[in-house]
């Protein structure tokens, strides 16, 4: 996932996410009152409430299977 | 050579006619090579021939009446006629001011229409009545189709969870605000904390509080885009939110 955090000139900082490096295509954006310190304390609810939300984007984890097999 | 001299001689065949009252039949009579004929009406009545001196009288005796019934007495002149004839053409005459009269007093009428006309198109007070009466019904008209259109779903909603922390966050259900949104509704998961919403300037003090288990619905206007922030009374919190 990458991030940009961007101030406005209204008292607000946009966050932007992608998660195309993860070979997802989803990009994601929010503002949040203060400056790029709230940015920064606030994106990894903002990641987490994405990942949860748009899940079914991700591939889903390969079974672990156990050594020597399924008996 | 008589008849008779003749029949026996050319032994011709002589035309005849049948006398009923005789009960017998003659020879038809005539001179200079035409037969003699009697004008009788439908019931075998001799009709009455006039000569034509006699028909000459008769038409002067009806023309004189017909001369008398004019004048009404045998003692009116042409003088009388006159008169009368100057009479009517007097009568046509007042008959024909008196319309031309009318023809005057409906030119007044149409003047006066046309004043009043000219007092409307110029008094733009009523022109702008008019204007504002036409902005406040398409006014009503924007309103009504709004309110029928925040009940139709053109497009599939959005749906998400969303934390809501101390730090006032842009709420939205999907990736980021959904485009032409309708309505939002904000349904405070927590069974504790209260969270607030509001402009960007939200804070925990000002916000409009929705209680635990409690909901907010927002309408927007679709071609407008208005953010609303959420803000946690307390610790970091969950809401579930929807974007239509």
């Amino acid at each position: 996932m990458t991030h940009n955090i961007i101030e406005n000139q209204n008292g607000t900082t946009s966050i932007i996410i992608d998660f195309i490096a993860e070979g997802v295509d989803l990009q994601c954006e929010t503002s949040v009152k203060g400056d790029a310190a709230a940015a920064e304390q606030y994106l990894p609810f903002f990641e987490a409430d994405m990942r949860k939300n748009f899940a079914d984007r991700w591939p889903e984890p390969e079974p672990i299977t156990p050594e020597g097999g399924i008996e | 050579m008589t008849l008779k001299e003749l029949k026996e001689m050319t032994e011709l065949k002589i035309p005849q006619v049948y006398d009923a009252a005789k009960d017998a039949y003659e020879v038809i009579q005539g001179r200079n090579g035409a037969a003699r004929v009697e004008v009788s009406d439908p019931d075998g009545d001799p009709l009455d021939v006039l000569t034509i001196t006699e028909f000459i009288a008769k038409v002067d005796i009806t023309l004189s009446a017909l001369r008398d019934a004019i004048r009404g007495t045998s003692s009116k002149t042409l003088t009388d006629l006159a008169t009368a004839l100057a009479s009517i053409v007097t009568n046509t005459a007042n008959i024909k001011i008196e319309a031309e009269s009318v023809d005057l007093n409906m030119d007044g009428v149409e003047a006066l229409l046309a004043d009043i006309l000219a007092k409307i198109i110029a008094a733009p007070s009523t022109e702008a009545k008019q204007d504002t009466i036409i902005g406040h019904v398409d006014g009503l008209e924007a309103a009504v189709d709004k309110v029928n259109v925040k009940d139709l779903v053109a497009v599939a909603p959005a749906v998400g969870v969303k934390t809501i922390t101390a730090t006032a966050a842009e709420i939205f259900a999907g990736a980021s605000v959904k485009d032409s949104r309708r309505m939002m509704k904000i349904r405070n998961e927590d069974p504790v904390l209260r969270l607030r919403v509001g402009p960007s300037s939200v804070t925990q003090q000002n916000g409009y509080p929705i209680e635990p288990g409690g909901t907010l619905e927002i309408l927007f206007d679709p071609n407008a885009q208005v953010a609303i922030y959420g803000i946690s009374e307390g610790a970091a919190m969950s809401a579930a939110i929807v974007e239509v």
